[in-house]
């Protein structure tokens, strides 16, 4: 069987997002599946909680006389083999005994195969589509939700990032919610982070949706190939909708936003494992535009100043808002927003703060003095 | 310590029962079978992915799994009969 490298490496690298775990040896092998009737060529991994297949593509030239319909070799060594060659095209043939695929690029290779190839699951993704995305779209709004989402593993329905047509995580100290306008009927899904490492190797436009029984998501991206069975979260988000109709009326300011990431990034410096609170105080002048004063105050400290570019909401002069935030969490909100020049903040009465733009909202809680 | 949705301590929730109301207002969807059809994979023998309690397989793993691409050197001695 001889493949293009290129073709092979590039398909290599979406597969590696998903593959090996720490218990099954069968999940460190990278699985090839000949469908003869069909010409058709699959190779799949799995890390047991995602399962990726993709076809090859065209096979007409390819002779497939001289391995078996199904073999499995181990991954790591097939990619750095095929990544670290030169050649056009990577032959492989099986050893007489059947125990080893000769693998031949610039040199020659042995991988023992595994011997009991029922051992690897077999993957039905059959599917309900419920949307179909943009990946540039998709992308975006994933990326957005998912800097929420809690790495505190006992906190299952934190784990992951509910879609209903939005996007929404929270780690229950901060929620981000990506809206879209897709139409959604049924029960919402939690995805696990694994579906985003999957996305970001696809192209053009995906179609998502439940399998069956619900308890795997489906991705198919025609312009690879690519078709991926990911478990879904068994637990139940929280209401954010609810606490999204909450907002209330506040003080909005605009800021420069690069000025923002600067301040914020030098005041990172005076945190550590234990200490990672900003406070962010509004003094109002009057006919001036209201000054933001972000001052960290650790054993070392550091204080900034940024001039609002607007501002709406103030009412009296003189400090306007004092609350105190965690710094990196407020850092996640700012990078997601897509504007390079200015940032939209609402300081509601209450210490939350909401960053927003058109179909995105970050709430962040106040941390108590 | 209390967040924005409920208190820490109640965070961790029941697994919830699977609803099957939703999904017959779904349409199944047509156009990406090909691909889907012919990328599942019906080998009779294999364990079913989906089937898999992947949990409880971790849970049931006592020790996680060695490392066998250690390299073991073996020494090749020059026989003096044959020197």
């Amino acid at each position: 069987m001889n493949l293009n490298r290129q073709r092979l490496v590039s398909i290599l690298n979406v597969l590696s997002t998903c593959v090996g775990n720490k218990v099954m040896r069968v999940a460190d092998y990278v699985c090839f599946r000949i469908d003869r009737p069909n010409n058709k060529l699959f190779i799949s991994t799995t890390d047991f909680n995602a399962f990726i297949t993709i076809d090859y593509g065209d096979l007409t030239l390819v002779d497939l006389g001289d391995v078996p319909d199904m073999f499995l070799v181990n991954f790591k060594l097939l990619h750095a083999i095929v990544r670290g060659s030169t050649t056009e095209n990577v032959d492989f043939t099986s050893s007489k005994s059947g125990d080893l695929i000769h693998v031949r690029t610039n040199g020659s290779y042995d991988l023992a195969v595994w011997a009991n190839t029922d051992e690897f699951p077999r993957a039905n993704f059959s599917y309900t589509e419920v949307g179909r995305w943009p990946v540039p779209v998709l992308q975006t709004a994933w990326n957005k939700a998912v800097v929420a989402v809690s790495k505190d593993v006992t906190k299952i329905n934190y784990q992951g990032v509910n879609y209903d047509g939005n996007f929404a995580a929270s780690d229950n100290r901060r929620l981000s919610v990506a809206m879209s306008e897709e139409r959604f009927d049924g029960d919402p899904i939690l995805l696990m982070p694994t579906f985003g490492d999957i996305i970001k190797s696809c192209r053009n436009t995906v179609s998502i949706g439940p399998n069956d029984s619900r308890n795997m998501f489906i991705i198919v991206c025609e312009e690879i190939g690519l078709v991926a069975s990911v478990r879904t979260l068994d637990a139940k988000f929280v209401d954010y909708k609810r606490l999204l109709e909450t907002r209330g009326e506040g003080i909005k300011v605009t800021l420069p936003k690069q000025e923002l990431i600067g301040a914020v990034s030098r005041l990172s410096i005076f945190t550590d494992q234990l200490y990672k609170v900003v406070n962010i105080r509004i003094k109002a002048v009057a006919n001036q535009m209201p000054t933001i004063e972000l001052s960290i105050n650790n054993k070392n400290g550091g204080v900034e100043y940024i001039t609002a570019l607007g501002a709406d909401g103030i009412t009296e002069e003189g400090v306007v808002c004092d609350s105190s935030y965690h710094l990196g969490n407020l850092m996640d909100g700012i990078l997601v927003t897509e504007s390079n020049d200015n940032i939209q903040m609402l300081f509601e009465s209450n210490g939350k703060l909401w960053i927003e733009e058109p179909n995105y909202k970050y709430l962040l809680t106040k941390i108590q003095n | 310590m209390s967040g924005i949705f409920e208190d820490d301590e109640h965070v961790r929730q029941k697994p919830q029962p699977k609803s099957n109301v939703a999904d017959k207002l779904l349409k199944k969807a047509g156009a990406k079978l090909s691909l889907v059809d012919l990328a599942s994979n019906v080998s009779a023998a294999s364990p079913k992915f989906d089937e898999i309690d992947f949990n409880k397989l971790n849970k049931a793993a006592k020790t996680t799994k060695v490392d066998d691409g250690k390299i073991t050197p073996t020494i090749n001695y020059v026989s003096d009969e044959n020197g």
